[in-house]
């Protein structure tokens, strides 16, 4: 009614005063509603990518949880399946019937009993090495390192080398540990699945980031299948190796040589002094 | 307000209105309705809305901007300010017949904008009540 009379009056102003309220009236309420809108799209992309970011977050601690019982398994198994039964013989040997024996018997069953015991001392010993190498806390991770190739190159069937080139003062004990952990898991791979003939480890620095590059010549993995399996529920050990980088901000890309030959994977760590001295 | 310079554009235009208000007051002949006065006012809280809403889009946050009363206030302001400004610029060139008349937009725009302030104060009563601004129950009772 309002519409008809203001379009019915001549008077020019009425006209420009009803359009001109309306369309303000309009051009605000668009405004206002375009800013709700938009502000809950982006309030909205945000939430996914934060939960996208804490399955993510899940994923790695749940494998590395489930490594730990891996681990914690085989561990049970070496003391169960090897100590165990050991020890029973060593015990049989040196059971209460043992005085009653004749002299030759006794000392052939201590010699039987010493030599199980020998070999159940060196079984343990074994375990708590691959547990914990000791060269790795007490001369550092190149001595730890090249004691590892050393013994896959003993081995006979791989050639595995490695070179540091600039390591001169070692980095934090456990920092040193978590480096050697992913350096033995993706040996591990290597050995397990790329059916290499070498693995070549070198070691540098640049500035203030420590690099280290693992080259080899067998079947390997590219950047794009280690995210991809990084997201599947395969891949643990991979899983493992990006949680444990985290951990010293660390990043790990795989890749093929300029060649094409070869597989290169590089880990890039930032030098705990200039972390602190950034942080300070 | 966030950014600084915001901030600054805020305080430049409330000074440069503040001032333009004063002085076409006292030019004016302080009789009926002062057209300018009213309509620079309703342009300068119209852009000040709008660098609300600049700033609201600008920084990332992590609530929904209809939950805040803010919102709600500037919204009021912008709606009773936009639908009464074509009024108050001609309000000059009216006669007291057409005033009379057409002042029912600013009527309806006053009912409209405090209905939406009630919205602002209801928003915050239920923004205020919700559990993280509720004060823990202290564990030691005082009157046991």
């Amino acid at each position: 009614m309002v519409l008809l009379q203001v379009l019915n009056s001549d008077n020019n102003i009425s006209m420009v005063l009803f359009f001109g309220t309306i369309g303000m009236l309009a051009l605000t309420i668009g405004l206002i509603v375009f800013i709700s809108f938009h502000q809950r799209r982006v309030i909205r992309y945000q939430q996914q990518l934060q939960r996208m970011e804490q399955d993510q977050q899940k994923t790695l601690l749940n494998a590395s949880i489930r490594l730990q019982e891996e681990e914690r398994q085989r561990i049970a198994a070496d003391l169960h399946d090897d100590a165990g039964p050991l020890l029973a013989t060593a015990r049989l040997y040196l059971n209460e019937n043992f005085v009653n024996l004749d002299k030759t018997t006794q000392l052939q069953s201590i010699y039987n009993a010493k030599q199980i015991i020998d070999d159940t001392i060196q079984l343990i010993r074994n375990i708590s090495h691959s547990l914990m190498p000791p060269t790795l806390k007490n001369f550092g991770l190149e001595s730890a390192v090249n004691d590892l190739f050393q013994k896959i190159s003993g081995s006979g069937s791989m050639n595995a080398s490695c070179r540091f080139h600039d390591y001169r003062e070692r980095l934090k004990v456990e920092n040193e540990l978590i480096i050697f952990r992913v350096i033995q898991e993706l040996v591990n791979n290597i050995l397990k699945h790329s059916n290499a003939s070498f693995i070549h480890l070198t070691q540098n620095t640049s500035g203030s980031k420590f690099f280290i590059r693992i080259h080899h010549d067998g079947r390997g993995l590219t950047q794009t299948d280690f995210e991809k399996l990084n997201k599947s529920n395969v891949g643990l050990g991979l899983k493992n190796i990006q949680s444990r980088l985290k951990v010293l901000q660390g990043k790990i890309f795989f890749e093929k040589d300029m060649s094409q030959t070869y597989y290169k994977v590089t880990i890039e760590l930032v030098k705990e002094e200039d972390t602190t001295k950034a942080a300070g | 307000m966030g950014s600084p310079f915001s901030k600054r554009i805020v305080v430049i235009v409330s000074a440069a209105v503040l001032i333009i208000l004063i002085f076409t007051f006292l030019r004016s002949n302080k009789e009926g309705f002062d057209s300018v006065t009213a309509s620079v006012e309703s342009i300068s809280l119209i852009s000040l809305s709008l660098v609300y809403f600049y700033e609201q889009i600008s920084k990332p946050q992590s609530t929904f901007i209809y939950s805040s009363p803010n919102f709600w206030i500037v919204i009021a302001l912008m709606v009773y300010m936009s639908s009464t400004l074509f009024l108050f610029i001609i309000s000059n060139n009216l006669s007291v017949k057409e005033m009379k008349k057409y002042w029912a937009i600013n009527n309806i725009s006053g009912i409209i904008a405090n209905i939406i302030f009630c919205i602002a104060f209801l928003v915050n009563r239920f923004v205020s009540r919700s559990p993280i601004f509720e004060k823990p129950y202290e564990d030691v009772l005082e009157n046991p």
